[in-house]
């Protein structure tokens, strides 16, 4: 029978086999480990014999899951079935998330998604009782939103075929955004190969307060390493700020390394990951982490002394951090808000906003919609209501069931 | 919560991606309409969101978006400027608050759309209509026929750039995603023949036909059993990780494809689907190559990891060139090129 749950049972499975695996690239590196480092190199298909050379070697891994989005996951199941295989290799989810075009509002623009592509949809849903996948019809949720509230564990490595993958380094996986080949591969059982990447640490001191939230985070970190400055790098977060940070709003900074082109970026697993692992109804999964400390943070000496173990190190001293604002066209054109009037003279950029639009599979956490809540609240007490069209898209039916209930 | 963003006009959509990824039907914006939104989104490429390049997306987080589209204004700026209430009243708003970071009652897990697979899913039928234009069950891909490639024609040489999205482009061909024969209608659309410095097209070497779009070519060469090789030039491949610039190669007809350089993506995809990539070993010889030259890859029995591949052109003037080929294939990967692909290999391996 195909499993597809991220149950404590999997989970402890991972660890025994990751823990294993760590002891030999442990006993050929003899030296402190950064957290990417060993969730990586603990996946590694061969530890003995892997060449491992940060930005050089190309490494086989093989990743706890696969999850698919209805558009990209369309060719990487056609591939799988050529395979010959009767079920997945790997626990394996699909989402229809992308196919639903924002029209009216939720129920009609489902409703005309479910006329217009049913057939994507039936072939999904039928391939993956077929194969043993799990799938989540269109408007349960947005991928990376579905992944984190249920299959994202601390110290995971999961593949996605869409880019925001990395979504999931929130709950302390390394979450890598991969083609549909690669995907089909290791749904047939085939390692996964990538390019052994190298490592940017961003040290966070200090807390968030007033309007500053994780967006600012990676909207800075854009604006300063610019759209191509992660590439072929993993993102690795660390230092006291990182637990400041709630597992969703580290998720939200996590989604937007895509934009700068990173392999995979990731927190440390820390109390806030358990808060919401309990909260997601996997309080399990927040003992084994605690068992397994080991394996879901880096050693101390790398925190010690930084600058030896990371490529780059960014200091990021969270209690200064203004509210950013990036764009047009770039997600590193960024500037701190106070900047913003000044630009709109400057690049004659139309002062009138058209639509405001929060949400999507970053920023709609309980969290964000709260803080929306309040601002929105202030509004309405005030008498006035939003100039601009507002939209709000959920990333999940949790969400929205629970915003609409709160 | 919902009900607050609901009272100062919010529209909730579906849980899905809608404008984030594009799929935003906004007919009161025209293309070309400069016009600003604010999100608490991921990417804002020009056209991302609505397809109007015009359209320029601001990212901020999601408490600044609604505080600025509640003012309407591009400039405002939460902490320093104030608005104007019902009342004629100037007022600021005040930070939002701290939140909690999980409900304090607990998620509301809503309508259950989830569905688990069955224990079994052997007797499961995948439905594929045999004539949609979406979707096609793929075949399995021929297997070598153990002999070398001999005077097959160049279908197209590179010149500069060629990224995946210059071998297989997106926009509208989006929707073929999962009919890779539909798709493959695309195949080198973007891509600037070296042959004719024009965009997509060539000359088909069997019909004499000069100008025709590539997959058209592809296309006949395979209906007559023909395979043919498709010339690049430095870092081909380079770019998004979709794997139908492997595939739609492969469909009609590619034995191999010839460049200076690959980006390494684009060439494990083509080694997956059992097409040969190769680099020349002196990078000028990619002047060599003539739009009607007729290639032939010799002694591929002798296919070893580390080894370079004799080919010779033979130019239409009754000439020869011989050039040597490299290529990054371990043994496993030349399994799979025997086998007509990495999926065709798994499945002998499966005794399938």
């Amino acid at each position: 029978m195909a499993n597809i749950e991220s149950s404590p049972e999997f989970v402890e499975q991972a660890y025994k086999k990751m823990d294993e695996k760590l002891k030999v690239v442990r006993s050929r590196l003899n030296r402190p480990m950064t957290l990417a480092e060993k969730v990586l190199l603990s996946h590694l298909d061969d530890p003995k014999e892997s060449e491992i050379v940060a930005g050089d070697s190309y490494i086989l891994l093989n990743p706890d899951r696969v999850a698919h989005q209805d558009v990209t996951g369309q060719m990487s199941i056609l591939q799988f079935m050529q395979s010959g295989r009767d079920q997945v290799a790997v626990p394996t989810t699909v989402h229809c998330d992308h196919l639903v075009q924002a029209r009216v509002g939720a129920s009609s623009d489902l409703q005309d998604a479910l006329n217009e592509s049913n057939e994507v949809y039936q072939f999904l849903e039928s391939a993956s009782r077929k194969y043993g996948m799990g799938f989540w019809k269109p408007g349960s949720g947005i991928i990376h939103q579905v992944v984190l509230e249920n299959y994202a564990f601390p110290g995971a490595l999961i593949i996605g075929t869409d880019s925001h993958t990395v979504n999931g380094g929130g709950l302390g996986s390394l979450a890598i955004g991969v083609g549909g080949a690669d995907a089909a591969d290791v749904m047939a059982g085939l390692a996964w190969e990538v390019k052994y990447p190298t490592l940017i640490g961003v040290h966070l001191t200090g807390e968030m307060s007033g309007w500053t939230a994780p967006k600012d985070v990676i909207i800075y970190l854009a604006g300063l390493l610019t759209v191509s400055g992660g590439t072929n790098a993993i993102i690795e977060y660390f230092g006291p700020g990182a637990s400041s940070i709630s597992a969703t709003g580290k998720g939200t900074i996590c989604n937007m390394g895509a934009e700068l082109g990173a392999t995979g970026d990731m927190f440390p697993y820390d109390a806030r990951m358990a808060t919401y692992l309990k909260a997601t109804n996997r309080g399990a999964l927040a003992e084994l982490a605690e068992k397994y400390r080991h394996l879901v943070t880096a050693d101390p000496e790398v925190e010690q002394d930084p600058s030896q173990y990371y490529d780059r190190v960014v200091e990021i001293d969270l209690s200064k951090l203004e509210p950013h604002i990036t764009g047009p066209h770039s997600p590193d054109r960024a500037r701190p808000i106070s900047d913003m009037a000044k630009e709109i003279k400057e690049n004659d950029f139309p002062e009138t906003i058209a639509a405001a639009l929060v949400g999507s599979c970053t920023n709609s956490s309980y969290e964000d919609m709260s803080r929306c809540a309040d601002v929105a609240r202030q509004a309405s007490d005030h008498g006035i209501t939003a100039k601009s069209s507002f939209m709000v898209t959920p990333g999940s039916e949790q969400v929205r069931a629970t915003i609409e209930r709160d | 919560m919902q009900q607050t963003l609901e009272n100062i006009g919010g529209t909730v959509l579906a849980n899905a991606c809608g404008p984030c990824i594009g799929q935003w039907n906004r007919p009161e914006v025209k293309r070309g309409d400069k016009n600003a939104i604010v999100t608490s989104y991921n990417r804002n490429f020009p056209a991302r969101n609505d397809a109007n390049p015009d359209t320029m997306n601001f990212i901020t987080s999601p408490e600044i978006a609604v505080a600025m589209g509640i003012s309407g204004s591009l400039a405002f700026n939460p902490l320093t400027d104030s608005l104007v209430g019902s009342d004629g009243k100037e007022f600021k708003l005040d930070a939002p608050g701290a939140a909690p970071e999980v409900p304090p009652t607990g998620f509301d897990p809503g309508l259950s759309m989830y569905a688990a697979p069955p224990d079994d899913g052997s007797n499961v039928e995948v439905v594929v209509d045999p004539t949609s234009n979406r979707l096609q069950v793929l075949d399995p891909w021929e297997a070598w026929n153990g002999e070398d490639f001999q005077d097959i024609p160049v279908l197209v040489k590179a010149q500069g750039k060629c990224t995946t999205d210059h071998v297989s482009p997106a926009g509208q061909w989006l929707r073929f995603r999962g009919h890779l024969d539909n798709l493959s209608d695309n195949m080198f659309l973007g891509a600037v023949n070296a042959f004719t410095e024009d965009i997509g097209t060539g000359q088909n070497q069997l019909s004499g036909e000069q100008v025709q779009p590539i997959p058209q070519i592809a296309r006949e060469y395979k209906a007559q059993g023909l395979r043919w090789v498709a010339i690049g030039d430095h870092n081909y491949g380079e770019g998004s990780s979709r794997e139908h610039a492997a595939m739609s190669p492969r469909m009609l007809g590619a034995a191999a494809i010839i460049t200076r350089s690959f980006a390494r993506l684009a060439e494990t995809n083509l080694k997956k689907q059992g097409v040969l990539p190769f680099t020349f070993e002196d990078t000028d010889d990619y002047d060599r190559i003539k739009v009607d030259d007729r290639i032939s890859i010799v002694g591929l029995d002798r296919l070893t990891p580390g080894q370079p591949v004799q080919c010779v052109l033979k130019h239409a003037d009754g000439t020869e060139d011989t050039v040597n080929l490299r290529h990054s294939l371990n043994q496993p990967q030349i399994e799979w090129f025997k086998a007509g692909g990495a999926m065709n290999y798994m499945k002998l391996q499966e005794g399938g």
